[in-house]
């Protein structure tokens, strides 16, 4: 063993803080959130102890045995056994486990400790054990299972300070494997056992999660709370950022004026900055705001706890179109992007249902569709309200986000029937404790979530846009031209090429452009429609507000076309890519493409054809 | 042609490069850090002069990310680099008669 570079492997069951305690360790900032299944892959970091030695630690997915059901967890079952590749067994094996669910968490923790290795037990969230009156003797438990034992709080600053130390003073001497293998009763056996040696336990729930959860499960209450719920966080993106995206877009105008004020009115460099950067990057700029709004109610429902509830609510009905509850949280996750969301899926035992949220996640409406739905919505439908307390422009937002829902549960409804699937699935989830949000996790969760954003506006976004202005511009209009020069050029023909194909759904030519860089990621649409209106002789005192420019030149039938094909297009590149990756086959991807491409062209043209013979 | 529009044309071209440069990366990882390579080994070859081999040298990649472009809206990518046996691709097995 090095004594430089100690190599330390975080394990223990889901959903139990290792992730937390890692950026503890670390400094890290990997996602942590209060349901089972947050990391699916191995995380690397490492932290140097007050002694000055290197530590390295390996941050692993959460495993309830090392009889691996799913992918996570055979990655934590052969990184611990030493059989992953291209990875020595760990020095040091922390074994954490939930200070207020032992019973659960102990079993897996006598397994580590069959493996014959150091082994450190770091007894977290032993703030609400504490909370709970549940009362732990430490030394006790330390001498029943032959292991130092330490208490952290991984979700508060210095909560992990003893295990620093124990770490940092010596590596805690091998444990000695028995000899014998022992069967799950037997494992069982053991943990009540030491339990009732060491551990003096109150009840075996907390009285405000069972109180909360007769409401929230409650098969009629609980989906109408789930379905109001949603309804508000639709509701407050529309409400509350406007005020936020007003002041950002006339900061964006005022920058404008004054940095091309400086240029020569017709020059290409005025076009540039003018038609291309702030008509472009502006136009994406100012849905910051709403998104952070909607990140801001998902950080929160995922620090809750209350995700595995609605999971939970929604599994008979998932399963009744062919999904697993356990698609729940990628599904979930998939709103905010879908290459995460397909990621989570490697927490699904079964292949098949694998495939299946895989196939639908790219429906999920993920963040980079809200600059496009909000910039039609807000240019097609009137702010009025409805009900004397509902805004309309929200409605049709959160009906949007249910059209994906829907198109998921019907496309798995379809592949359910294709492959013939007769199999029983039973969802066993842990369902955690409810937790108040931390109010700095959620700024930094936002934080982080706005440089995102930034740095993407900042880097393909800018590029594409700057290509586009390029292809928009060149080459020029020849001598005596009609028309607006963008039709001359490059682009503008394209357009034009395209146009016959989208022409049945009501896209006109500017639209088609858009749709080209837009398939590197959905919010360049936007900017491309700022440039090419820009450049297509708009009034420069628009330019910098496309949503009046587009609804005095669209009609309403194309707005609502177009919002149809960004509820099914596969728009993005990324997402095509990671399906790739993690099925291991072009013909996957393939099929994704095609029937996400075939219904969006689909549903565009019923859309436009019935909206044009009704208006 | 005037100063002006010379300047123009060379801040134009070095931006536009500058930007289809920057969208190759990120849209095509692997094959650009393939170019990168190439370009890079074919410049830091013996016989070269010491500014080619040196420019050659800046130029190596670093190692492949297993980054495929930027991302979606919010996570801006598909997930720190994987070992292959991570990746864990899908595979199927013939159903069991029951």
């Amino acid at each position: 063993m090095s004594a430089t570079a100690m190599r330390i492997a975080l394990v223990g069951n889901p959903n139990c803080g290792k992730t937390a305690l890692f950026n503890q360790l670390t400094g890290g900032r990997q996602k942590v959130a209060n349901y089972a299944g947050v990391t699916v892959e191995r995380k690397e970091g490492r932290f140097v102890a007050p002694s000055g030695r290197t530590l390295h630690v390996l941050d692993l997915p959460g495993a309830y045995s090392f009889e691996a059901t799913s992918p996570d967890e055979a990655i934590t079952r052969d990184v611990c056994y030493g059989r992953y590749p291209g990875e020595a067994a760990p020095d040091l094996i922390v074994c954490v486990a939930d200070a207020t669910n032992l019973r659960l968490h102990l079993r897996f923790v006598l397994e580590v400790r069959r493996l014959g290795r150091p082994v450190v037990l770091a007894l977290n969230m032993m703030d609400a054990a504490r909370r709970r009156g549940i009362v732990i003797d430490v030394d006790a438990l330390s001498r029943r299972l032959g292991v130092p034992v330490v208490e952290t709080i991984a979700v508060k600053r210095g909560g992990a300070q003893a295990l620093i130390e124990r770490i940092d003073a010596s590596v805690p001497k091998v444990t000695p494997a028995p000899i014998d293998e022992a069967t799950v009763e037997q494992l069982h056996a053991e943990v009540r056992s030491i339990l009732a040696d060491t551990v003096t336990l109150p009840r075996d729930t907390v009285a405000l999660d069972d109180a909360i959860d007769r409401w929230v499960l409650h098969p009629v209450f609980g989906l109408a709370i789930l379905a109001t719920l949603m309804f508000l966080v639709f509701q407050a993106v529309f409400s509350w950022a406007q005020p936020v995206m007003d002041a950002i877009q006339a900061g964006i105008a005022a920058l404008g004026t004054t940095v091309t004020g400086f240029l020569p009115e017709g020059s290409a460099l005025h076009s540039l900055l003018n038609d291309g950067l702030f008509a472009g990057l502006g136009a994406v700029l100012v849905f910051l705001p709403q998104i952070l709004i909607l990140f801001l109610f998902i950080l929160v429902l995922e620090e809750s706890g209350y995700l595995p509830r609605a999971a939970f609510l929604l599994d008979r009905m998932m399963f009744r179109v062919g999904l697993t509850g356990r698609a729940f949280i990628p599904l979930l996750s998939s709103f905010a992007c879908a290459i995460p969301g397909i990621m989570a899926t490697r927490s699904i035992q079964d292949p098949r249902d694998r495939l299946t949220t895989i196939l639908v996640a790219p429906l999920m409406t993920c963040s980079a569709r809200l600059p496009v739905y909000t910039l039609l919505i807000a240019a097609f439908i009137p702010d009025r309200t409805v009900a004397g307390v509902f805004n309309l422009q929200g409605i049709v937002l959160f009906t949007l986000y249910f059209a994906g829902i829907f198109s998921a549960l019907g496309v798995a409804f379809v592949i359910k029937r294709l492959r013939k699937d007769k199999s029983e699935h039973a969802l066993i989830m842990e369902l955690p404790s409810y937790r108040l949000p931390n109010v700095r996790d959620i700024a930094l969760g936002l934080w982080e979530r706005a440089v995102i954003f930034l740095k993407r506006v900042g880097g393909i976004i800018l590029a594409l846009t700057v290509l586009l202005w390029f292809l928009s511009s060149f080459p020029g209009p020849p001598e005596g031209a009609t028309q607006p020069a963008i039709d001359y050029s490059i682009a503008g023909r394209l357009g034009r090429l395209l146009e016959y194909v989208f022409a049945p759904i009501g896209f006109n030519w500017q639209i088609c452009i858009a749709l080209v860089p837009g398939l590197a990621a959905r919010e360049v649409a936007v900017a491309a429609l700022g440039t090419v209106y820009a450049m297509s002789g708009s009034d420069d005192a628009l330019a910098s507000q496309l949503g009046p420019v587009i609804s005095h030149q669209w009609s309403l039938a194309t707005a609502l076309s177009l919002l149809a094909w960004y509820v099914f297009a596969p728009q993005c590149m990324s997402t095509l890519a990671v399906i790739r990756r993690e099925t291991n086959s072009w013909r996957n991807v393939a099929v994704a493409a095609g029937y996400l491409f075939g219904l969006a062209y689909l549903a565009s043209l019923a859309t436009y054809q019935i909206a044009r013979a009704l208006t | 042609m005037t100063t002006f529009e010379w300047v123009q044309g060379v801040v134009i071209g070095t931006i536009v490069a500058a930007s289809a440069w920057m969208a190759f990366r990120k849209l095509l990882p692997k094959t650009s850090t393939r170019v990168l390579a190439h370009v890079s080994a074919s410049l830091n070859r013996d016989g070269r002069a010491p500014s080619l081999r040196s420019l050659g040298r800046r130029l190596q990649p670093a190692a492949a990310t297993g980054s495929c472009g930027d991302g979606c809206g919010s996570c801006n990518s598909c997930g720190p680099a994987v070992a292959p046996t991570e990746a864990q691709p899908l595979q199927f097995k013939p159903r069991r008669p029951s």
